[in-house]
């Protein structure tokens, strides 16, 4: 009998106590609350790439003073050529955008020199200019030297650029690229040779592609 | 044996890090690529006299054929009063030289005449049958334009041995006959070279 006592004394309270948390959770406590809450979002990329092959033309202008009033394009081609006296630029890379993430922005060029050989003799009277770096074609005895040349001096415009950095501001090195075959090389008969080259269906050609790449650094 | 399964549990833990470290690098980040691209060819450089490419090689010889016609005086009618392919005072005639700029440059040509003329034959020179000359350094066409796919143009050179010799101080019957004298043991003669030049126009 004091058992069955003892147990219902005993369950009683466990019911008391059960119940006064929930009382106690309702009218009487002291409350803390906190919450901790947060919002990612991706990091703006943005990034746009223009990139245009306008270095060469099929038409110039007379640049002879005493001929351009009557002669207004001293070179005209239905295809880009190059002669002496002609140059060009390649200025239509263009980068835009401000990616929230640190970039490499980098170049890859690749620089095709072919029939500049003048009875096996590699000539090239073009000059073409990377940024300060100045390629004479002269000073080379080899298509893959001097394409070796210009590419690696394309490539060193590759750089490293902070998070937040407008990719269109002058402050993003962008190779600048401009040749030009010089008029008065001093070479007039290897110039004619590569003229004659052409016009027997043996044409010399330079061809210049440079890819631009921007990519997230870890 | 507990502590040895958690250190390969680590090990495993940490070499997974580190491959998804490599393999987010090369598959998981922000890139963007262009390529530009441009090719030049040189350009076409071929001028014609005549029918001969002079381009073609360094120095090139063509046809000049002066002396192929002879007329008499008025240079309108074959001479009939000299032995065929002989020149003698009043005879006359011209050449006309052809150029083309077949090029895909502008281009600029010159024209100049030499005689090698060691029995000094009184030839007069003229580049319009109006105007003489005795100097045939003076008979030249002097950097003329050609544009590109320009039709070709064409020089007139005419010549003249004056049957009065009115236009040559120097000219007399007596030394014209004395040129006729010769000509029965070693016939004196003249040989007009005439060279053109083309060049590329900037």
């Amino acid at each position: 009998m004091k058992s069955k006592t003892t147990k219902i004394a005993a369950l009683l309270l466990a019911l008391t106590l059960i119940t006064s948390c929930f009382v106690g959770g309702t009218f009487a406590k002291y409350v803390r609350e906190a919450e901790g809450h947060d919002v990612a979002r991706a990091a703006k990329w943005g990034v746009t790439i223009e990139s245009e092959g306008n270095m060469f033309s099929n038409t110039y202008a007379t640049d002879d003073a005493n001929v351009v009033g009557t002669i207004a394009n001293s070179v005209v081609s239905t295809e880009n050529v190059v002669a002496p006296g002609t140059s060009g630029s390649m200025s239509r890379i263009t980068l835009s955008g401000t990616p929230e993430v640190a970039v490499e922005v980098k170049y890859v060029a690749d620089l095709s020199l072919t029939n500049w050989e003048i009875d096996g003799t590699f000539y090239c009277p073009l000059l073409i200019v990377v940024g300060d770096e100045i390629i004479i074609g002269y000073d080379y005895t080899s298509a893959a030297e001097m394409e070796a040349a210009v590419e690696s001096a394309i490539a060193n415009c590759t750089a490293l650029y902070e998070a937040g950095t407008d990719l269109s501001t002058a402050a993003v090195n962008i190779p600048s690229v401009v040749w030009a075959w010089d008029y008065e090389g001093g070479y007039d008969a290897n110039d004619t040779a590569l003229g004659d080259q052409a016009a027997a269906g043996n044409a010399a050609t330079v061809e210049l592609t440079i890819t631009t790449t921007v990519t997230q650094i870890d | 044996m507990k502590n040895r399964t958690t250190r390969v549990a680590a090990l495993l833990l940490a070499l997974t890090l580190i491959t998804s470290c490599f393999v987010g690098g090369t598959f998981a980040k922000y890139t963007s690529t262009a390529t530009g691209s441009d090719e030049g060819t040189v350009a076409k450089w071929s001028f014609k006299v005549g029918e001969t490419e002079i381009a073609s090689a360094e120095t090139q010889t063509v046809t000049f054929g002066l002396f192929d016609t002879i007329n008499d005086t008025d240079n309108t009618a074959d001479e009939t009063d000299v032995a065929y392919g002989k020149i003698a005072p009043g005879t006359c005639g011209s050449f006309v030289l052809s150029v083309e700029n077949a090029s895909e440059v502008t281009a600029k040509y010159s024209i100049t005449l030499t005689a090698a003329n060691t029995s000094s034959i009184p030839i007069q020179y003229s580049l319009d049958g109006t105007t003489w000359t005795t100097n045939i350094g003076d008979v030249k066409v002097t950097d003329a334009q050609l544009a590109i796919n320009a039709a070709a143009a064409t020089t007139t050179v005419y010549w003249m041995w004056a049957y009065e010799g009115t236009e040559s101080s120097s000219q007399t019957d007596t030394s014209d006959t004395a040129l006729g004298i010769a000509a029965q043991t070693t016939a004196p003669t003249i040989t007009v070279t005439a060279t053109v030049t083309a060049t590329q126009i900037d």
